[in-house]
């Protein structure tokens, strides 16, 4: 298995951890009332921010700790970290299929905000389209390397 | 407006035999010559990656042979 293979595998299982967390106490800050009222707009704000920072740094974390581990478990002193033209051809067409979706969630979004629905439901149609295009874009990759391209 | 099909083209190589060729250099030798990972000589051997011509050119320059030994065209007439 080559290594952006794996490493796609850990940007799939780190974005559904993310994104698990972020839906998970967004929920629970729902119920509460939280998005309710004047304050709601920043509220909405700061439970992104959360979400944009905290995937960064998980995801720095996970793969220093996954290049560390794999440097360990294959007991390669000089890990192939070469990215190819065939690698690059996989990442383009992978994030393709994920701007289509994040696009069809981004419009989806203005329909709702269109429909009247609130700012609450209109972000998060957006931040889950980011969420499946995100999956989509790391599941595509793991089905090119696997099936040859 | 008509529209022609494409016809279906393959890209053929003999990486394999050439390898054996060479002192049997490994998949991994040959991709740390052309500066790609292993996994792609393995698709590109299968024909299963068509690979650029700059990436072919580099192949047949590790081979020390002419490019049209390493690969050759061929068109699907289905």
């Amino acid at each position: 298995m080559p290594y952006q293979e794996k490493s796609a595998i850990i940007s799939v299982f780190v974005g559904v951890i993310i994104f698990a967390l972020y839906f998970y106490f967004t929920w629970q800050n729902f119920q509460s009332g939280l998005f309710e009222g004047a304050d709601a707009g920043a509220q909405i704000g700061r439970s992104i921010l959360w979400l944009i920072g905290g995937g960064i740094i998980l995801n720095i974390i996970a793969h220093i700790g996954f290049s560390i581990i794999h440097a360990i478990v294959t007991n390669d002193q000089k890990p192939s970290f070469v990215v190819d033209e065939r690698d690059k051809l996989i990442e383009l067409l992978s994030l393709r299929f994920a701007y289509y979706i994040f696009g069809a969630g981004f419009l989806i979004s203005m329909i709702a905000l269109a429909l009247n629905q609130s700012f609450f439901i209109v972000f998060n149609i957006i931040i889950f389209s980011a969420f499946i295009a995100s999956l989509v874009e790391g599941l595509m990759q793991i089905f090119l390397y696997r099936r040859g391209f | 407006m008509s529209k022609t099909a494409l016809p279906k083209r393959q890209v053929n190589n003999n990486i394999r035999r050439l390898r054996f060729d060479n002192d049997e250099m490994t998949q991994k030798q040959l991709a740390e010559i052309v500066g790609v990972t292993r996994q792609t000589i393995v698709a590109i051997e299968n024909a299963k990656y068509a690979p650029s011509l700059e990436l072919a050119f580099l192949i047949a320059l590790a081979f020390n042979t002419p490019i049209e030994d390493v690969f050759s065209y061929v068109k699907d007439e289905e």
